[in-house]
């Protein structure tokens, strides 16, 4: 139990992360830094893997 | 000696797994989606490769030129031009781990060696592609692995000067060179998906695609590192010059390493000589079935008179081995009575696996060394023991 709350917890975490990332997407974007808004393009879509990964453990979704 | 070599090397495999199981939830684990990895890959690539085909002019004035405007002028150009070099990458590290995989876990011997060959054809095809993508940028590095390539085919017994003509497009590099490259590199990499159809039809149930956490960490990585290590061109070619060096790309560009000490035909003789070591693989052991612990059991027989045509066997089978047809006669048992269909085991195909009988629940399929009435006894066997030891 105290292990799926600590899972959640990071996968909060990373979501708020996932936003920062967003943010940088579109502040590259807007100010012609295209490789910044790539990269976090990319760091956006690793968070996403991380959180997939901590609702399984979190035991929030089950195997397909 | 090579058979207690790969024994080690399949339970160092397996404990990896059990490693990776300690991190990871089971389905998720990487490696059992090594196949399917280099599929997502290989989509990437065709992806990116056709954006970047839009804007490449295969000439000698203007293929240099052309990459350079996608890098530096199309919006994200660059980044799908750095994710089509490092998917290419990712592409080769997934079938190379696909393939040490498969040969440390013995899954390419028997039933299975159509596959290993069909794999090695799509290494041959993958590798093609992937080195001839390499000179369609026309900089230094391609006009000295042209160079390269030219004195190896040429060194080639008998046909190489025609296989240099052939590779160039002509005596020596001309207007027609590019669009050779250009068609050795399309070429292959459509070759790719008819080479599969080969890797995938004697499979029923092959992991084709990997889970959707691994293809957004796989596409993740390839934007973070297509944007933090931009891929970028070296000097332009220039006619007649001979540059000193390139850098290099371990994955693809390897054999022209071996060119500082070696004749680039005796490099090019090695990777042949690797490529059909790696295509008899399959056949280079000489155990006895027996000893493998193979073909002892006999191949599947349908017991006639409790099928049922359901076609469970037929769905469950790995190895293609069971055929459905139209039933000549109405079963005997109650269950039987009514059947359309009757399963039939391909003998030349049928690996004693057992998976078959796992999956009727009829009792319609015995493997003939294998009874039930012989588990049993064996069973009751094993449970008498301990009771007559104790006593």
């Amino acid at each position: 139990m105290r292990g799926a709350a600590s899972a959640l917890a990071l996968a909060g975490f990373l979501a708020v992360l996932a936003l920062v990332c967003v943010a940088a997407m579109v502040y590259g974007e807007w100010f012609d830094r295209r490789l910044l808004s790539s990269g976090a393009l990319g760091v956006l879509l690793v968070l996403y893997a991380a959180i997939v990964v901590l609702f399984r453990k979190a035991g929030i979704t089950a195997e397909e | 000696m090579y058979r207690r070599l790969l024994t080690g090397l399949q339970s160092a495999t397996l404990r990896l797994d059990v490693g990776i199981q300690r991190v990871l939830p089971q389905d998720f684990n990487p490696l059992y989606y090594t196949g399917g990895l280099a599929n997502l890959f290989l989509t990437v690539l065709v992806v990116s490769g056709i954006l970047i085909f839009l804007y490449y002019e295969p000439s000698l004035e203007g293929a240099y030129a052309s990459v350079e405007f996608l890098t530096r002028d199309v919006p994200y150009g660059v980044v799908f031009r750095g994710i089509h070099r490092y998917a290419a990458d990712a592409y080769m590290v997934a079938i190379l781990l696909h393939l040490f995989r498969n040969w440390f876990t013995d899954r390419y011997r028997e039933a299975r060696d159509s596959q290993w060959l069909s794999g090695m054809v799509l290494l041959v095809f993958s590798g093609l592609a992937g080195f001839t993508g390499y000179l369609l940028v026309w900089d230094e590095r391609s006009q000295m692995l042209t160079s390269l390539t030219v004195q190896a085919l040429r060194s080639v017994p008998l046909v190489g000067h025609w296989l240099a003509e052939v590779f160039v497009g002509g005596p020596g590099v001309s207007d027609t060179t590019l669009p050779r490259f250009l068609f050795l590199h399309v070429g292959p990499a459509m070759a790719l998906y008819v080479l599969l159809w080969w890797h995938y039809v004697r499979l029923r149930h092959p992991k084709i695609w990997p889970p959707a956490v691994w293809v957004l960490f796989g596409l993740g990585l390839l934007f973070i590192l297509a944007s933090v290590l931009p891929a970028t061109s070296g000097r332009p070619a220039q006619p007649g010059a001979s540059p000193e060096g390139f850098p290099v790309d371990w994955f693809y560009l390897w054999p022209y390493v071996l060119a500082r000490w070696m004749a680039p035909g005796w490099a090019l003789a090695l990777v042949v000589a690797l490529l059909a070591y790696g295509m008899v693989i399959p056949y280079t052991l000489r155990e006895t079935p027996e000893e493998r612990g193979l073909r002892a059991l006999g191949q599947a027989v349908v017991v006639d008179e409790n099928c049922t045509g359901c076609e469970l066997c037929y769905y469950d089978c790995p190895y293609n081995a069971i055929y459905m047809v139209p039933s000549p006669a109405p079963g005997k048992s109650r269950a039987a009575a009514n059947r359309k269909l009757l399963a039939v085991v391909v003998d030349s195909r049928c690996v004693e696996c057992g998976i078959c009988i796992g999956a009727c629940p009829f009792e319609a399929l015995e493997l003939p060394r294998m009874l039930d009435r012989d588990v049993q006894q064996r069973i009751q066997r094993g449970a008498q023991a301990p009771a007559a030891a104790a006593t």
